[in-house]
């Protein structure tokens, strides 16, 4: 009880401009990994996390990025409400504020820096990207910022310096700031007058020859990186060759990962007793999960090169690019962020929209934002791909790149619809800060590929797991006897006085058995009632059962496909693709025909099958309806396009 | 005609296990609906 009492506890905010290191130092201070990046507006709403200094608890907030607390945008308004109204209601707890200043662009934050110190909280600051600033021809003098401001300052070169930070000693310095002109709207002179002091006092020029060559080095890489012709096809190029070598490097721990999973399923085979326990674990749970565990490779090469491309700075010119393509369509510059974000997973892109400041433009990205190919699909797209483009990574490396374009295209493309029908009116234009150039971190990147491989494995553990379970059951039983062609195969094999054919023959009723059984179970029975609203897209119901289980949640169907192939088939054939690759409809043709393959991509790249983001996107845009929308456009317009590409690769030859 | 093999205890823990499953599931997905917060995921994706 001691812990929680007022005096035991302080209130801890953070606040600063975009993107200049907040929630870097919130996660070295709660030991969180928040997610960040190299572009602004990734914290969208403030983030709360606590850690104990002895036995004093301190609550910590992290702020949405903001240039002033009186601007008219929803993360300004979020900052007001937090230091004007929440932290003095709190007035009996200790409160003090971390400012949070870059050297990069150092007079940007003097706005915001006035306006905190005005408050009157015990404040102490943090000045991240010095080393930077100096590679640009300036260094902060950290001494005469401290004696100008009144409160203690402390320094963090570089990123990874943030943890090396000591807190306890800040948060003992932290006092009431030097009275500074107070900022009132409107009448910027005073204000003006204190920031241009203020630089002058504590900013000098070093290197200015070398800070000069950066810039022009700088100049030309924008110039290239964000030109409307050049800047997009290095896009392209940059994406296809991301995929190809993410598709090309992690064949071989694939295949590790298969042969680990076929030992075991082997070794239970042989030491088990035929039964529905040896049933259940060999092809509901090892079947199953390791269906979802043969992609841990790709997913961790994907977000691993995917961070390193955001720490470089690429991706915020890429957002640049983008905005030219967006804008036609009436989505607002500030939708690139959601939307790139609903690349990892469609909840933290909705949420994101926050920072959109007009209604009709944040309802239209939210909408559309689970349009984008989020992680969950990942499992799938390998799937499938690897049908359509067995070993050969460049191919499939543009068909991954196809599948992230599709989506992208059918998300503009709709919300375009929807900004000319349902909400009509003018977007706002884009201001996005361009980050400078930097050299990724192979070991940050390796830590945020480890962190979402951990998430996916427990994902895995959990509900796939659990799915796999139920779904084994539904899958076996009713269990089926055998009916009269079987028996007569039986005695068939018993009469022959050759043993190789009477083998033969015992095979293939043990196949019709395990094929008849499957047909019959539950599982078997809502596929072929389903199936005649799946099979114009190229399922069969086998297919269907896979499809179904996997509307709550997409991420199963892989893991489901393997548990009904692996109870209709007699032995597991090798690398859980390879089986269902290998698999075949009642009728003896391939389960999945490269025409099938094409049209379930188009309908997974595009189908509505995440419950949580359904419940999100109601809550977000204030009413069922839209979730509703969300939900039958989603879901038509991927059926359609799902029997328009089935069509056109049966037309173009392919089987189907 | 469809059956079930009542007599075989195998069967009644296989049962038993995926009527545990569905529980499981239910409960962990009406969570996960309740509680989304802004840093979260739906859980099959890998967003932090």
């Amino acid at each position: 009880m001691a812990r929680e009492s007022a005096d035991a506890m302080v209130n801890i905010t953070l606040a600063g401009n975009p993107n200049v290191g907040k929630s870097t130092l919130f996660n070295a201070l709660v030991g969180a990994n928040s997610r960040i990046s190299n572009y602004p507006g990734i914290t969208a709403d403030s983030v709360i996390g606590e850690f104990y200094g002895g036995e004093q608890l301190r609550i910590v907030t992290d702020l949405p990025g903001t240039y002033s607390l009186h601007l008219d945008l929803p993360e300004a308004q979020l900052c007001h409400q937090h230091l004007r109204i929440d932290v003095p209601l709190k007035s009996h707890q200790q409160n003090l504020i971390i400012v949070v200043i870059e050297a990069v662009g150092f007079p940007r934050n003097f706005q915001l820096l006035a306006e905190l110190m005005a408050l009157g909280v015990p404040m102490a600051a943090v000045v991240t990207k010095t080393a930077e600033a100096q590679r640009r021809g300036y260094q902060i003098q950290l001494q005469a910022l401290e004696e100008s401001l009144g409160i203690p300052v402390v320094e963090a070169a570089e990123k990874s310096a943030m943890r090396s930070i000591d807190v306890e000693a800040l948060l003992a310095a932290a006092r009431i700031p030097t009275p500074v002109p107070t900022p009132v709207p409107g009448n910027q002179e005073s204000i003006e007058q204190w920031s241009s002091d203020l630089l002058a006092k504590t900013s000098l020029p070093v290197r200015p020859e070398q800070a000069r060559r950066r810039r022009r080095r700088d100049d030309r890489l924008d110039r290239v990186l964000v030109h409307p012709i050049a800047g997009s096809l290095l896009f392209l190029l940059v994406m296809i060759v991301m995929f190809g070598s993410v598709y090309w490097m992690a064949q071989v721990p694939m295949e590790w990962i298969d042969v680990a999973f076929g030992t075991v399923g082997e070794w239970i085979s042989t030491s088990m007793e035929d039964g529905p326990l040896r049933g259940l674990l060999v092809d509901g749970i090892i079947g199953g999960i390791s269906g979802t565990m043969i992609f841990l490779p790709q997913i961790l090469l994907l977000f691993f090169l995917i961070s390193l491309l955001e720490e470089t700075g690429y991706m915020a010119r890429a957002a640049f690019v983008a905005d030219r393509w967006l804008r036609p369509f009436g989505l607002p510059g500030q939708a690139f962020v959601p939307l790139l974000s609903s690349h990892a997973c469609a909840i933290p892109g909705i949420l994101c929209t926050r920072l959109i400041p007009d209604r009709r433009d944040r309802l239209a990205t939210i909408l559309v934002a689970p349009f984008l190919s989020c992680s969950a699909r990942l499992p799938v797209y390998i799937l499938m791909v690897g049908i359509l483009a067995p070993a050969n990574p460049l191919v499939a490396g543009c068909v991954f790149v196809g599948c992230y374009l599709l989506g992208a295209m059918v998300a503009v493309g709709s919300a375009g619809l929807v900004r000319k029908t349902l909400l009509p009116g003018p977007s706002l234009p884009m201001v996005l800060e361009l980050p400078p150039y930097r050299l990724p971190s192979i070991r940050d990147a390796g830590r945020i590929a480890i962190d979402r491989g951990w998430i996916f494995l427990k994902n895995a553990g959990s509900v796939i797991l659990l799915i796999c379970i139920a779904l084994w059951w539904l899958s076996a039983y009713p269990s089926t006897p055998e009916g009269p062609e079987i028996q007569e195969l039986r005695v068939a094999a018993e009469a022959h006085s050759d043993p190789g054919e009477s083998q033969r023959l015992l095979d293939q009723a043990q196949s019709l058995h395990l094929r008849e059984s499957a047909r019959g179970s539950y599982a078997g029975q809502l596929g072929r009632w389903i199936e005649p609203v799946l099979a114009p897209i190229g399922a069969d119901w086998q297919l269907s059962v896979a499809v179904l289980a996997s509307f709550a949640a997409r991420e199963v169907f892989v893991s489901s496909l393997n548990v009904m192939v692996g109870v209709g088939e007699e032995e597991a054939a090798g690398s859980s693709i390879a089986r269902i690759r290998e698999s075949k409809r009642d009728d003896g043709s391939p389960l999945l025909p490269p025409a099938a393959a094409g049209g379930l991509l188009v309908f997974y790249i595009l189908a509505m099958q995440c419950l949580p983001t359904l419940v999100v996107t109601s809550r977000e845009a204030g009413g069922i309806r839209w979730a509703l929308l969300q939900l039958i456009w989603m879901t038509s317009v991927a059926w359609i396009l799902g029997v328009v590409a089935r069509q056109w690769m049966m037309a173009a030859g392919f089987s189907g | 005609m469809n059956e079930f093999p009542l007599s075989d205890p195998q069967f009644w823990w296989v049962t038993l296990l995926a009527v545990a499953a569905v529980v499981l599931l239910i409960l962990k997905r009406v969570r996960k609906s309740d509680d989304q917060d802004q840093n979260g995921s739906c859980g099959g994706c890998s967003s932090k």
